[in-house]
């Protein structure tokens, strides 16, 4: 490889690391599991690296490779016994994660969702990423994005009737 | 409190540490340039390992006894096959010969 392309990849993981982080550890709820994506990602970036077509930025281009390491890791982990512990579903095991009331009820109402509405509420309302990234990320349409994510905002609405959280909902 | 405004205050409540980031930056940038390194050694040597093989191979080729079973040139037939052959016309015998294989069979007249 070209010095200048590991210069630009180590400047992209620096930069993004922490988006990358918070990314996999909303799939994979766990700390240790949401490292372990960044770096197995970055690996899976770095050796293809020559093959970005530059269809999307860079940055979204990487962030595909961290959603998918983090979707494959949660697919392999065996799931969580959800009937003595339902009340930490969906609620990322992390240091980093201000467990407040309300965000503790917004992860609890999302854990609820369709994969794909759940995906498209979490690039949409937590990483505020456009659609065309996010079709770019997820290789679907925009109009079905659209139609996800005002389901899943319509559901998590109906979920936390009575919390005043502020979900911004758009056309 | 507006989340969004906040540097390190974010939407879904995750608040990573730059010192965390920058950790984790190094180790994912260390992994990566690693393995690419680990999979062009395994190349290098995989490549190297097949060469060698291919030259001992054609050496062992070149230098090794022929292993082909021999063709044995010399036929030999047994009494009762060749009285058997003369028997069916397929062998001219010269009297001698005829005479010494009767003995053989213990054959007084012919």
């Amino acid at each position: 490889m070209q010095p200048e392309a590991l210069r630009d990849f180590t400047e992209l993981v620096q930069r993004h690391a922490d988006q990358w982080y918070r990314a996999a550890l909303r799939i994979v709820l766990d700390h240790g599991s949401a490292q372990d994506c960044v770096q197995d990602a970055s690996i899976k970036m770095w050796s293809n690296w020559n093959s970005y077509r530059g269809d999307a930025q860079r940055s979204t281009w990487a962030y595909r490779f961290v959603v998918n390491e983090a979707l494959s890791a949660k697919r392999r982990s065996r799931p969580v016994a959800t009937t003595d512990r339902s009340e930490l579903a969906g609620i990322p095991d992390s240091p980093y994660f201000e467990a407040e009331a309300v965000l503790t009820a917004l992860y609890a109402a999302v854990a609820q969702l369709p994969e794909q509405q759940r995906l498209v509420f979490q690039f949409r309302y937590f990483d505020e990423l456009p659609y065309a990234d996010i079709a770019h990320i997820l290789g679907t349409s925009q109009g079905g994005l659209k139609a996800n994510y005002h389901h899943a905002v319509a559901k998590i609405k109906k979920t936390m009737v009575g919390l005043n959280l502020d979900l911004h909902s758009e056309s | 409190m507006n989340l969004s405004t906040e540097p390190h205050k974010r939407r879904d409540g995750i608040h990573v540490p730059d010192d965390f980031a920058a950790q984790l930056a190094e180790r994912a940038t260390r992994a990566a340039v690693a393995a690419t390194h680990r999979r062009t050694r395994m190349l290098q040597l995989t490549w190297t390992a097949t060469a060698i093989a291919a030259v001992f191979a054609g050496v062992l080729l070149s230098v090794r006894p022929n292993s082909a079973p021999a063709v044995n040139t010399t036929m030999q037939l047994s009494v009762q096959e060749a009285w058997t052959a003369l028997e069916q016309g397929e062998v001219t015998l010269t009297d001698d010969e005829l005479f010494e294989l009767a003995e053989l069979h213990g054959i007084n007249s012919l």
